[in-house]
């Protein structure tokens, strides 16, 4: 038995974040929270999430459970909710039933064992920088316009996100300080390039998030970690590079 | 066993055009292929099943370029570019996993059955959300691939192999694998009654060739259809059949070996597809008409006009292809007969050994003849002359010709087996009518199921000036609308008699005799000789006349012609030569 109650927009965040990379994830229900970790079919990137049981109204889990769940579904019933309404989400040990107010919603669960569930490997990454989300947004924004890469640069005093177009004299470059860092571990120079397409997803479906670390390594893959849901839950995503000559 | 193993057979494959060397190369790895080895033949044959079970990966070019543009950084638009210019896709994967530029997390080794069972996997998948999973389990083929793997990856996910491993070179790579080249007839054997390779070469490796005697003809599973010989005319074919042969009515129209298991009807094509659901009317008649428990029967499905008990092109079966929704309006629309010519299988026991004449007369005992189930025309003969009447009797049923089957003791069902027991003769020409005509009615044949009532085919005479008489040319059912049907009784009414017309000539008997009064045009397929209708009566032959094939009514009445101005008998003849001649100036 299995009986937690949520409201609309913190399920919202946690379906939004999941589906940025898969429709199904295999989620963990254990007494202090709810664990997934998911990775894309191409083995470009994967996501850790964790939401501890407070971010939950109610949040009353006996036995550790691993529900495979078909988050396609659960995002077409968050279409009919108010951010605030409540979802009371029960699992009797063959189904999932959802209630929003006086609709029942139940969905049959994906076999846990046909997902995989990634071992998120032990990557050493040189450098690391926490600053406030938005730069990274309005750098990713900025680059999406021209190309389908951007590209990482730490130097020892700055952050710089770029991304070249088709020509040379298409460029966008935004560029973070260290003074503008919250932190800032400098260890070697590095240069990484990674595919839009997964960084925008991701950064946008981070609703609830202020600040975000991000590390990079030289031709190595970024792992970006973020507090969500007011310090109540944590994601951390990584993502392979590509390798472009710009 | 690595997937990469079998790529690089499949590369070698690629790379060789002798057949001997492809069989070598195949019974090679078939040897080490061990436990994997019903999934490397299924993967060297480019399936994920044997064709009757109707499983088809079905994956379509487009989500294949979705799938290696996420996989290798290149922009879709930019793979759609160079698939243009290379014009294969397994190719283009291949060039792109080799400048791969988006680099993964980790990734693991392809192994045959991982391959087989993603494909399997996407072959099941179905409803929404479908294609994105099939997306999902192709990029993660592709992501484990290495180049040479990618090629043969999507050339098998868009089931173009291009490699060409015919089933007879796997028939000879498995019997040189688990026995012997003496072996071939013994694993041919298998083949022809049970069409499924990997699960012969799974036998084969389990228990040797021997074992392969184990397999027996089982409803359900599709046998290879017989096929028959040809020969330039029906004096060679008398010539060798010693004599004597069965002739049959060559219909025009769709191959099926109908099975029945109790109250399961499946239904096989020649190239021995699932074609059940496109034929629920013959399963119904299959299921009620059939007597036996179980059997196995052969026969050609033909698009069939109810009311004038004509044949329809056969081009009117294809529509049905394809179509899921509106199937049973469709079957009622274009109804289907089948025509049942042999018998392999009945009440448990396998007929394939005994002689044609037994099996047909098995055949003709088990089934009650039905509108939608017929046995097929057929005819003993020892004289051309009989032949030559027999034929254009089947040239005027809409029929393309005559098969001539041996009745010798030998005369056995050789599943899969192109031989003179078996002998085909069709027409030489193909000719194509391109005027319409002006036809006028003298005769109505009254109409069956929707049309009862009514009419439901006209019989339409030419004028000929000479003799001042009408001659038949053809029965007319196609082509009406509902309200033309309906208004045929009215416009006829004035016309109508109760004998034939002193200046009609017909050999036929409709159920009402008009005076020649009303004017149809008409458009025909071609102008055929005909042994039951007047027109240009023996003229060109002796005991035959001419008949439009597949007449349709265009539409339009030439209520402005009179009868005497109808096309003229001389008309005919000219159209019949000048298409005869077109035919030969098109195939000297």
């Amino acid at each position: 038995m299995l009986q937690i109650k949520i409201d609309a927009k913190t399920m919202r965040e946690f379906s939004n974040i999941i589906i940025t990379l898969v429709p199904e994830a295999r989620v963990d229900f254990r007494p202090d929270g709810i664990y997934t970790k998911v990775m894309d079919p191409a083995h470009v990137a994967m996501i850790s999430l964790e939401i501890n049981r407070d971010a939950f109204q109610e949040f009353s889990v006996e036995t550790e459970e691993s529900l495979g769940l078909d988050i396609d579904k659960i995002r077409n019933l968050l279409k009919l909710s108010g951010p605030n309404e409540i979802i009371d989400t029960k699992y009797d040990g063959k189904k999932i039933s959802y209630r929003l107010g006086n609709l029942n919603v139940s969905n049959p669960l994906i076999d846990p064992s046909t997902l995989t569930t990634p071992k998120i490997p032990n990557i050493d990454l040189p450098n690391k920088v926490v600053t406030d989300i938005s730069y990274l947004n309005t750098g990713i924004r900025a680059a999406e316009g021209i190309a389908e890469v951007v590209t990482f640069n730490v130097k020892p005093d700055e952050f710089k996100i770029f991304a070249k177009g088709e020509t040379d004299s298409e460029t966008t470059e935004l560029v973070i300080p260290k003074t503008m860092t919250k932190e800032f571990i400098y260890n070697s120079d590095a240069r990484s390039s990674f595919a839009l397409d997964y960084l925008s997803k991701f950064i946008r479906s981070l609703e609830s998030t202020q600040e975000i670390s991000i590390s990079v390594g030289n031709d190595f893959p970024v792992r970006i970690e973020a507090s969500i849901l007011n310090g109540k839950g944590k994601v951390s995503f990584l993502l392979a590079p590509r390798i472009e000559n710009i | 066993m690595e997937f990469l193993e079998l790529a690089k057979v499949l590369d070698q494959i690629e790379n060789t055009t002798k057949r001997l060397e492809m069989v070598d190369i195949i019974a090679n790895f078939l040897k080490v292929a061990d436990e994997d080895i019903m999934e490397t033949v299924f993967l060297l044959q480019g399936k994920v099943a044997p064709d009757y079970e109707g499983v088809e990966l079905g994956v379509a070019e487009k989500l294949v370029v979705r799938a290696l543009a996420t996989i290798s950084g290149v922009a879709e638009g930019k793979i759609e570019g160079l698939l243009l210019k290379v014009g294969d896709l397994g190719k283009v994967g291949e060039e792109l996993l080799k400048e791969k530029k988006q680099h993964s997390l980790f990734s693991e080794n392809l192994t045959i059955k991982k391959v087989y069972n993603s494909y399997s996997k996407m072959a099941r998948e179905s409803g929404s959300g479908s294609q994105t999973r099939k997306i999902q389990i192709l990029q993660e083929l592709l992501h484990n691939s290495s180049p040479v793997e990618a090629r043969f990856v999507i050339r098998i996910a868009i089931g173009k192999m291009r490699i060409g491993v015919a089933d007879m070179t796997l028939v000879d790579a498995i019997a040189i694998a688990f026995g012997s080249k003496e072996d071939q007839d013994e694993v041919e054997r298998a083949f022809n009654i049970m069409p499924n390779l990997p699960e012969i070469a799974r036998m084969a490796y389990n228990g040797g060739i021997q074992s392969l005697a184990g397999v027996k003809v089982v409803p359900g599973v599709p046998v290879r259809s017989m096929l028959a010989e040809r020969l330039p005319s029906l004096r060679d074919i008398l010539l060798k059949m010693g004599g004597v042969c069965a002739l049959e009515y060559k219909y025009d129209g769709l191959r099926i070996q109908a099975h029945k298991d109790g109250n399961k009807v499946t239904l096989f094509s020649r190239r021995l597809e699932n074609v059940t659901s496109q034929f629920p009317d013959i399963v119904k008649e299959i299921r009620e008409k059939v007597k036996a428990e179980n059997a196995i029967l052969d026969g050609e499905a033909v698009p069939y006009n109810i009311e004038t008990e004509e044949m329809l092109p056969f081009q009117e079966i294809s529509r049905r292809r394809g179509r899921k929704f509106d199937l049973l309006e469709t079957a009622e629309k274009i109804p289907v007969v089948l025509f049942l010519f042999d018998c392999i299988y009945l009440k448990g026991e396998n007929l394939m050994n005994l002689p044609y004449p037994q099996r047909r007369l098995k055949m003709v005992n088990s089934v009650d003849e039905s509108a939608g189930l017929k046995i097929g025309k057929s005819l003993i003969v020892s004289e051309e002359d009989d032949a030559e009447r027999f034929f254009s009797l089947a040239l005027e049923a809409g029929c393309e010709g005559v098969v001539a089957k041996s009745i010798s003791d030998k005369s056995f069902y050789r599943a899969g087996a192109r031989e003179f027991v078996w002998i085909k003769y069709k027409r030489d020409y193909q000719m194509e009518m391109e005027d319409t005509v002006d036809l006028v009615v003298v005769g109505a044949f009254g109409g069956k199921g929707r049309r009862s009532g009514g009419y439901g085919a006209l019989l339409m005479a030419v004028y000929s000036k000479t003799e001042d008489k009408f001659t038949t040319i053809c029965k007319l059912g196609s082509g009406f609308t509902d309200d033309q049907l309906h208004s045929l009784p009215r416009m006829l009414q004035r016309f109508s008699l109760k004998t034939k017309d002193r200046r009609v000539d017909s050999l036929m008997t409709p159920d009402y005799w008009f005076e020649p009064g009303l004017v149809l045009e008409v458009k025909g397929s071609e102008i055929t000789l005909s042994p039951i209708h007047t027109c240009c009566r023996d003229l060109i032959k002796k005991d035959s006349g001419l008949a439009i094939r597949f007449p349709r009514f265009t539409g339009r009445w030439r209520e402005d012609k009179k009868p005497e101005e109808t096309t003229d008998e001389e008309e005919i003849l000219e159209i019949y030569h000048s298409q005869k001649k077109k035919v030969l100036a098109e195939n000297p």
